[in-house]
């Protein structure tokens, strides 16, 4: 009996790589039980070694194992024939002769990816590009350091694998870079694109839910204050987004200045909370001799005063403060008092 | 020529003609096989033969309790195996055919 054990055993082991083993050799052990009992003649007598035994079963049950090795076998050969008929060109010669020159880079590289893939996952799916801290220098450069060791390394089979496995990742992980990288190009370009806008835009700095879209000026005593013009260090307007807040400003009196405060804003439909929306109110009566200011009216009066002599600033480089334009024309760069 | 070569294209037809006649467990066929004239036939191949066509689908089996010895794993042929019985008769004989007119000057 141990010898029909040991036999089909041998068998086994024998087809340890087959995929239907299990199904193959089901019934193996009475099988062999049958035959023994037939006869004294012990099995590797009668049926041959296990190893041949296993061999002739796995070419008669046949299927896939044997077809898909042959089917690799095919496409390395048929990729073997093109590499071939590729040498004799002289161009892919080149490139093939100058291809381990590139290795020890690609080493340094794919070290570099996956310690910032190892790096960013660790991170909670932060997207760094580079290292942002002596830590993370620190595990880049030991992972870069075991990349190139695992490169110059001799290989065998499993770390050929393994070398294969690494690399996609990396090629990848560099994809996924390239990608961010993209994106990060974008964002800062929107943010060079906001700095060449001389607005100054409110952002969500005070507030009880912080947000800012309308500005109430107040005098020392409580009065209201109504046509202040705001205006940040660089004599930049400042202005408010309340369309974000689903208000709008109300042009039913025509343009408005965006940097004269309060704003008259008007809920748009469907917004609740009407608190600090000024409602539109009748329209002041503009006397059509002095025009809407977009400057700061340090000297209000000589706006519409045509016959007011001009100083020069470069006559007087001491003084800062704006001048005004003798046309009563809005400027459109004031020159700014600059007090930091 | 070797009859090891021959026999490795029609065992299918082999043990499905064997099962056709009765069913019967692995060793049995291959002793039917043998007593048939196919002396050389491989255990190996006839049990891997048993399996593979087994989970083609053409054989159902049972396992039949046994005084003398194990429990046998009995197969015999279903409707999809006698389908492709006779659809591989069918081709045997056929071949069977044109291979002994085209062989007939040779024995001669």
């Amino acid at each position: 009996m141990t010898s029909i054990a040991a036999y089909a055993q041998a068998v086994r082991d024998a087809l340890a790589g087959h995929p239907d083993r299990e199904e193959l050799l089901e019934d193996l052990d009475d099988h062999l039980t049958e035959i023994a009992a037939e006869s004294d003649v012990p099995l590797e007598e009668r049926l041959g070694p296990p190893a041949a035994y296993a061999e002739e079963l796995a070419a008669a049950y046949g299927g896939r194992p044997a077809g898909r090795q042959r089917r690799r076998l095919d496409l390395r050969r048929r990729l073997g024939d093109l590499h071939a008929t590729l040498l004799r060109q002289a161009p892919y010669r080149a490139l093939v002769g100058f291809l381990p020159d590139l290795r020890p880079g690609w080493w340094l590289l794919r070290g570099y990816v996956v310690a910032l893939l190892v790096l960013n996952l660790a991170g909670g799916g932060h997207d760094h590009i580079a290292p942002v801290n002596p830590g993370e220098w620190v595990v880049v450069v030991a992972i870069v350091c075991a990349s190139v060791w695992f490169g110059r390394r001799a290989r065998d089979r499993a770390a050929r694998l393994l070398a294969v496995a690494v690399n996609v990742v990396a090629g990848l992980g560099l994809f996924g870079g390239f990608v961010t990288a993209g994106h990060l190009a974008g964002y800062q370009e929107e943010l060079q694109s906001i700095r060449a806008d001389p607005r100054v835009i409110m952002e969500t700095a005070s507030g009880v839910d912080g947000e800012v879209y309308n500005i109430k000026p107040y005098a020392k005593d409580g009065t209201p204050l109504t046509d202040v013009y705001l205006y940040d260090q660089d004599g930049n307007p400042v202005v408010t987004h309340p369309e974000n807040y689903g208000y709008s400003v109300d042009r039913s009196c025509g343009e408005v200045i965006l940097n004269r405060y309060p704003l008259p804003l008007v809920a748009d439909e469907g917004t609740t909370g009407e608190s600090g929306v000024t409602r539109a109110a009748p329209c002041p009566s503009v006397s059509p001799a002095s025009p809407m200011p977009s400057v700061p009216p340090t000297r209000p009066e000589t706006t519409a005063d045509v016959t007011a002599t001009p100083t020069p600033a470069e006559e007087n480089p001491a003084d800062e403060t704006p001048t005004d334009d003798p046309t009563g024309k809005p400027a459109a760069t004031p020159t700014p008092k600059r007090s930091h | 020529m070797d009859s090891t070569q021959l026999l490795k294209g029609v065992l299918d037809l082999a043990v499905l003609a064997v099962l056709a006649e009765r069913d019967g467990y692995g060793y049995d066929v291959v002793r039917r096989l043998r007593e048939a004239g196919l002396e050389e036939v491989g255990d190996a191949s006839v049990y891997g033969t048993l399996r593979r066509l087994f989970k083609a689908g053409a054989l159902n089996s049972y396992v039949v309790a046994s005084d003398e010895g194990p429990h046998r794993k009995y197969y015999g042929l279903n409707d999809t195996g006698r389908r492709m019985y006779a659809s591989y008769a069918g081709i045997w004989a056929s071949f069977a055919a044109t291979m002994a007119s085209l062989v007939k000057e040779g024995h001669a």
